[in-house]
């Protein structure tokens, strides 16, 4: 068992790992699936859906995942007719309790943060009634505690811009859609020859048992590259009948093929997101899926190995619409186990339509 | 009530209700205890029960020579109420269970070792018909029990003395003080019988009960919290025992328990008394029945049970865990001399015998002692059967020694029985230091310590919880106790190591990692790892 897990590479650790989480609470209340016809936050999930939006949407939520873990997003989307739809989304993630850290003397240092913040803006073209053409740039920038001088903690940051994600969307019938993505990567670097992973570069200072107060100088400033995993997305949505009442179906599959300089993976790894939206009640819908389903050489090779650390998450949720309050004002909440059994992550946001 | 008492409440109603959806009882297939926390001892011959938080067990055949490779076989039994009182006799064991939630009366749960099946009974006694009294305190559940003359005793509160043969389904109430016995189910306000006109009487609240002997009579020493009864089941007549305390400047406030023996004579209870100044002074009393007074143990406080052992020996257990040896014969010296003189086996040689038998942990929290001689006739051998308890994980269980009065002389350990615990390596004080890795430092040491010798497994993830790598797979590490640089750490410096790469060696992004320590049992601890290099 040790022996296959020490001898292949899988995703993690790849950077960008904050990024491939589901965002807003309806996707992941569903599986964490929402890339083929999202409802909102389609700057997010599939910047080709914004064509086919039929009215501004402006979105805005908040999720506490397990471990302290936090996110908030918040976006604005709307379509010009006929053909074009326009969306600038932000989304937060980060850690802002990092306060049992300690340093190599085993004094705890002071308390810090982690923090990301992702921009992106994007752009939709209706190429005919059925397929439909969308890209996004983003802009990248994380901060994070990158050494200490005696329990002191000294933050580095990265920043990048204009990473790219493109996406195509095809409606197949009425009733099943289909769309292909691929997300943060940067085909402009390719021109200068660079790889076309999107680059974080970093300055690290040493650390220090010892505070030397504001003078940091001598301890040199290290750069690392960071290429953010590139994701590759196929996903179908599906609107039918479940026992009289209407509920819609979703499915991504998320495949890692290369990393970040555009080198195969050791071990390339596939992960399915499914869920369900039933609309039993004429203003609430009841969610629930399964996400990270992870398809990878141990499954074939190593069960006992695969079932120990690659586990699923169950997830759940419901939205309300609220129309009493405003009209086209819904509210989206979802519940979800954690995949290492760190606790559950819970996430709420508001969707107001207009 | 208080919101406390009301959450209290719902949650131990809902509780309750999910157990009874299912089933009262239920006999366990596992050979073993079904807890370590064990509450009460009850026992004759070469039968013993015990409670637990759990349920009930017993085993038979104690008298026979016994060692770790010659142990007993347990027979389980669930509850969902918590056991009051424990007795067996007659080849029944009798188990006063707590009233269920919102009510007021206690059930009987009884096992006859001759059909070999249980049953339950509730007590028929009707607190509806108290409303009108305004006493809605009045409890009705056996809270002591005893086993004399064919007939199980129970102590019912304010149910008064309770007399019933689970053979016979016979049940009958005496009140103290009263020649009369009344039908339980009868015992109402509107009855024509005007001794209950005053009826709940905290006075006449029985809340303990023991077997004597006074002469060639078998008696019941009765308790009320102010006055300690002598019943004598032959007659039905009680007779007050004398409060007076030879203990200068205390006078008798509140009885507690008590505890007699029908085959040393001998009477203790435990006693509040008020001293001079006011204040109250909660203690163990031994009856002197040449003086007609009381004789106070001023070191003996808290005792939570007694048992009478051999050569007119009593084994105490004292709260929390404190169990004692005084000789009872001379009471006059054990209250005039220093502790020393009246303690053959102090708390240190207990705690020894058990900390041996326990691979050198120290016990919890002791609930009950019980002497078991070999023969009843001849109490020269015995073992001594001692319960633990803890509102922990750690160190507790059932404990018996071989022969008390040898092993006691030849400081033998007792014989520890529990149940193997699934959660029993004592995970603490995780961290990895330090916690940043770049350039300074390029490794990070994972601190934890166990309270035993456990399999460890220790992993990495990244900040979507994908698997970074297996650092550690599933090794065996030392208790903290046992670390040679007397760290309290369980961590293995050269495997116990990240370096901030992944499972093909390759170096990690920067960024936050999480690790998870999970150690035998299913017991876990999550942190946090900075990585920049």
């Amino acid at each position: 068992m040790l022996g296959t897990g020490m001898a292949c590479a899988q995703t993690g650790g790849e950077a960008g790992a904050y990024l491939r989480a589901p965002a807003d609470a309806q996707a992941t209340a569903m599986g964490g699936g929402q890339s083929a016809a999202p409802a909102y936050f389609s700057t997010w999930w599939n910047p080709a859906q914004l064509s086919l939006i039929d009215r501004r949407i402006l979105s805005a939520g908040t999720g506490l995942y397990s471990q302290g873990r936090t996110e908030a997003f918040a976006a604005l989307e709307f379509r010009i007719p006929p053909r074009v739809g326009i969306g600038i989304g932000a989304l937060y993630r980060g850690d802002p309790f990092l306060d049992n850290l300690y340093n190599a003397s085993e004094e705890k240092l002071d308390a810090g943060a982690f923090s990301t913040l992702t921009a992106k803006v994007a752009l939709s073209y209706l190429i005919t009634r059925r397929l439909s053409a969308g890209l996004s740039i983003g802009f990248y920038y994380q901060h994070i505690p990158t050494s200490y001088m005696g329990t002191r903690i000294l933050y580095s940051d990265a920043t990048a811009v204009g990473g790219f994600s493109l996406a195509a969307q095809y409606k197949i019938t009425d009733s099943l859609t289909l769309a292909f993505a691929v997300r943060d990567i940067s085909p402009l670097q390719l021109l200068t020859g660079a790889p076309a992973g999107i680059a974080m570069n970093w300055q690290v200072s040493a650390s220090s048992e010892q505070d030397f107060g504001d003078d940091e100088s001598g301890f040199g400033n290290p750069s690392i590259t960071d290429l953010v995993l590139p994701e590759f997305v196929v996903a179908s949505s599906y609107r039918g009948m479940l026992a009289r009442y209407p509920f819609t179906w979703t499915c991504d599959i998320n495949g890692y093929v290369v990393d970040g300089s555009f080198t195969r993976l050791q071990s390339m790894e596939a992960v399915l997101f499914t869920g369900l939206e039933w609309r039993r009640w004429q203003t609430f819908r009841l969610r629930a899926g399964i996400g990270d389903i992870t398809f990878n050489r141990y499954l074939a090779s190593d069960w006992q190995y695969y079932w120990q650390n690659f586990m699923f998450r169950i997830t759940a949720g419901f939205g309300v619409d609220m129309n009493a309050i405003r009209k086209g004002l819904t509210l989206n909440y979802a519940l979800t186990t954690d995949k290492v059994w760190a606790g559950v992550d819970q996430k709420l946001d508001i969707v107001y339509g207009f | 009530m208080t919101s406390d008492n009301v959450r209290r409440a719902c949650l131990v109603a809902l509780i309750t209700a999910c157990t009874y959806g299912t089933a009262f009882s239920e006999k366990l297939t596992s050979s073993e205890i079904t807890s370590n926390n064990i509450y009460m001892l009850a026992g004759r011959g070469d039968t013993l029960w015990m409670a637990t938080d759990q349920g009930l067990n017993y085993t038979i055949d104690t008298a026979r020579p016994l060692d770790t490779t010659n142990a007993l076989s347990w027979h389980g039994y669930n509850a969902p109420l918590f056991t009051r009182a424990l007795g067996f006799g007659g080849g029944f064991a009798v188990a006063c269970l707590d009233t269920e939630p919102f009510k007021k009366t206690g059930r009987l749960w009884y096992y006859s070792h001759a059909a070999e099946s249980y049953s339950t009974l509730t007590l028929p006694f009707k607190p509806d018909s108290l409303d009108s009294l305004k006493r809605n305190d009045a409890v009705f559940m056996g809270v002591g029990i005893t086993w004399i003359r064919g007939f199980f005793w129970i102590a019912c509160v304010d149910g008064g003395l309770v007399r019933w043969n689970p053979a016979q389904q016979d049940m009958r109430a005496f009140y103290p003080n009263s020649g009369k016995s009344y039908d339980p189910a009868a015992v109402r306000l509107d009855s024509a019988t005007t001794e209950f006109t005053v009826f709940p009487d905290s006075s006449r609240r029985v809340i303990a009960v023991s077997a004597g002997r006074v002469g060639a009579d078998t008696v019941l020493f009765v308790c009320t919290p102010a006055v300690l009864y002598r019943f004598h089941p032959s007659d039905t007549s009680w007779e007050s025992v004398s409060s007076y305390i030879t203990e200068g400047g205390l006078s008798l406030e509140t009885y507690h328990d008590v505890f007699s023996s029908e085959r040393t004579r001998e009477l203790y209870a435990g006693i509040a008394a008020k001293n001079v100044s006011g204040g109250r002074d909660t203690t163990l009393y031994r009856y002197d029945s040449v003086s007609g007074g009381w004789v106070t143990y001023p070191f003996l406080r808290n005792v939570r049970s007694l048992t009478f052992g051999p050569d007119s020996i009593v084994y105490l257990a004292i709260t929390p865990n404190n169990i004692q040896a005084a000789a009872g014969s001379r009471p006059d010296t054990l209250v005039r001399t220093a502790a020393a003189d009246t303690l053959i086996c102090g708390p240190a040689s207990f705690l020894s015998r058990i900390s041996v038998a326990m691979n050198n942990n120290t016990p919890d929290s002791v609930s009950d002692v019980l002497y078991l001689p070999a023969n009843d006739e001849t109490d020269s051998t015995g073992r001594l059967w001692i319960g633990m308890y803890s509102s922990g994980v750690v160190n507790n269980g059932l404990f018996f020694s071989r022969d008390e009065r040898k092993d006691e002389r030849d400081k033998r350990h007792f014989i520890y029985i529990h149940r193997e615990r699934k959660i029993q390596s004592g995970l603490k004080q995780t961290y990895a230091y330090p916690g940043i890795l770049n350039g300074s430092y390029a490794k990070t040491i994972f601190a934890y310590s166990l309270s035993r010798k456990a399999n460890v497994t220790i992993a990495v993830y990244d900040w979507n919880m994908n698997l970074v790598k297996v650092v550690t797979p599933h090794e065996p590490r030392p208790a903290g106790k046992d670390d040679p640089l007397g760290n309290g750490r369980s961590t293995d410096r050269e495997r116990d190591v990240w370096d901030g790469t992944n499972s093909a060696g390759k170096r990690v992004a920067v960024g936050v990692y999480y690790f998870k320590i999970t150690a035998e049992g299913g017991e876990s601890s999550f942190g946090k790892i900075i990585v920049a290099k």
